[in-house]
């Protein structure tokens, strides 16, 4: 009987620290991103600048640096936080400092080699560019801003933000979550459509099987 | 498969699992303008993601940065205060300091200058026109300030200014102390003991005068120079060493005007310039002891009139600033001037009023001349 109530009681102390919950105010700044709310990630920033200004500065950045790192480790928390299936599985200044560590060694990397490439001549740096880098996103960034306001509004809501299509239409003063995908439909179509008619073809490369 | 395939829409949105992607991919490859249409599709919501993350980092860049600017600014307008406050400090210390030096006020300062009696000789060798010069030294314009901080005497006439009109209660007791202990014969004794008053700073002064009209200058002129003849004098006197009309310190007369100007502390009384030849009837001569103070918070000019102490009518002034107190009687109604501004006097007993200006042009007219 003491046996039975002590393995018990082990297993649900394993069961607890097997399953990690977020503290309060993690869950809190979690759900905000959930809604949307762009707001609290200021408030990331200025709750974690100094950590990874201290980590920038010791691995040869500056302070130029440390606001780029910042912006897009936010940017992947704001992406990632907002998927569906995702759990938060430490507290989440330690993800954040995992996402800005992995950033800035990455970056680091990419300076190394355009460091090494600088004696490589034009022509064989094309040739060693990845397919993937080569397309040009900028030419659709172009074409959005000759969209209307609103299309663009949707388009990002969808594509970057994830929104969901009854949040959209609330946003954006439509009727319904079925008018807003008709919108967005005809939004993706109006983009092709410019983009088609502002560049070539050779202008965007796509890796074709 | 066709470009209008509905599992197009679930692979780009990223809706499928990785098995159910690999499969798709392969199936779709098979139709090259399929696989080309979703690869631009692919290539477009890339481009839109991109430009959504572009977006959001400028959303933290410009909301970063305006904190980093508010936070200066806010920190600048903390400065600003800081450093207004301490000029105003510095600034009122400094003010504090020099208006406590200047109140450091001998009694009776010009005393050995003048020995007693002394004043009447040299008024009856001079001739009328000379008022002027004879009232600089006089011991009336001397400031009679309050608190008494250092040395007090009961018998000190210093001490007799309402510094607000709270004080104006004990007014008339403290004046008529303030006219008693102005006697002459006083003064000198005072001097050589090195009596010196120590004052509080922001309380002007008191000033005990008379005003008469032209007939009484003409009157008081005649004591002055022995108690006959008339006054001949063509310029228009402000002041007079009237030690032979009363026990004040100083009588001023200028036909009906009473000029005299405020200078911090230090009181002087100014000659006037323009000539007054008409000649009025005479009439009983009017005293005032006028008592100057600042220190009300008040931003108009107020005066309160304390009632009469032997025919000496108590009058005090609130925000008189550093201007000249000119007091005309006009068929009976006496007015005032402070910094070319007139204003109604009026002589109501135990009201303080603000003062009123003077707004019929007529008037006005008259009473500039």
């Amino acid at each position: 009987m003491y046996y039975e109530a002590f393995t018990f009681f082990d297993e649900r102390v394993l069961s607890a620290r097997a399953m990690y919950k977020a503290p309060l105010l993690d869950r809190r700044i979690i759900d905000r991103i959930r809604e949307g709310d762009r707001e609290v990630l200021i408030e990331l920033y200025k709750a974690h600048e100094g950590m990874i200004a201290n980590h920038v500065f010791q691995h040869s950045g500056n302070e130029d640096d440390v606001k780029d790192l910042m912006q897009d480790t936010l940017v992947a928390i704001w992406q990632n936080v907002r998927k569906p299936d995702f759990q938060l599985s430490a507290k989440l200044s330690t993800y954040l400092f995992a996402i800005a560590k992995n950033l800035w060694l990455k970056q680091l990397e990419k300076r190394k080699r355009i460091k090494g490439e600088q004696f490589i001549t034009g022509k064989e740096m094309a040739d060693t560019q990845d397919p993937a880098e080569k397309m040009d996103h900028s030419l659709v960034q172009k074409a959005m801003d000759l969209l209307q306001d609103k299309c663009r509004n949707i388009l990002i809501m969808f594509y970057f933000d994830g929104f969901d299509m009854d949040t959209i239409a609330k946003a954006n003063g439509l009727s319904s979550a079925t008018v807003a995908k008709a919108k967005k439909y005809q939004c993706l179509k109006g983009l092709e459509t410019i983009i088609k008619q502002q560049y070539n073809a050779a202008d965007f490369y796509f890796n074709k099987p | 498969m066709d470009i209008k395939d509905p599992r197009i829409d679930t692979y780009l949105n990223g809706e499928m699992t990785s098995e159910e992607m690999s499969q798709f991919e392969v199936e779709a490859k098979q139709f090259p303008t399929v696989w080309e249409h979703i690869q631009f599709q692919q290539f477009m919501i890339d481009g839109i993601r991109k430009e959504g993350e572009a977006e959001l980092k400028d959303f933290i860049a410009n909301r970063i940065t305006e904190d980093e600017e508010e936070k200066i600014t806010r920190r600048n307008i903390g400065w600003s205060l800081a450093a207004t406050l301490v000029i105003l400090a510095v600034g009122l210390g400094i003010s504090y300091k020099s208006k406590w030096k200047n109140s450091e006020v001998f009694l009776f300062p010009n005393a050995k200058q003048k020995a007693p009696g002394k004043d009447q000789e040299e008024l009856k060798s001079e001739p009328s026109t000379g008022i002027a010069k004879q009232s600089v030294p006089y011991r009336s314009a001397d400031s009679t300030v309050i608190p008494m901080i250092v040395e007090e005497d009961a018998s000190d006439i210093n001490n007799s200014v309402a510094s607000s009109p709270d004080d104006i209660a004990n007014r008339d007791d403290r004046e008529n102390v303030l006219k008693e202990g102005m006697a002459d014969e006083d003064v000198p004794q005072q001097y050589d003991k090195g009596y010196r008053v120590q004052v509080a700073p922001f309380v002007v002064s008191a000033i005990n005068l008379n005003s008469f009209t032209q007939g009484d200058v003409t009157q008081s002129k005649t004591n002055i120079n022995g108690g006959s003849g008339k006054n001949k004098s063509k310029s228009r006197p402000s002041a007079v060493a009237g030690s032979g009309l009363s026990d004040t310190v100083a009588t001023l007369s200028s036909g009906n005007v009473a000029p005299l100007s405020m200078n911090g502390n230090q009181t002087e009384i100014k000659s006037a310039e323009s000539v007054q030849r008409k000649k009025f009837k005479s009439e009983r001569n009017q005293q005032f002891l006028i008592t100057l103070s600042e220190q009300t918070g008040y931003t108009k000019p107020y005066a309160f009139i304390g009632g009469q102490t032997e025919g000496v009518i108590n009058l005090t002034l609130w925000n008189a600033g550093t201007n000249d107190v000119l007091i005309y009687q006009l068929s009976g109604v006496y007015y005032i001037e402070l910094g070319n501004i007139f204003y109604y006097l009026p002589l109501a007993q135990g009201t303080t009023t603000a003062l009123v200006k003077v707004s019929n042009p007529r008037l006005l007219e008259q009473l500039k001349q």
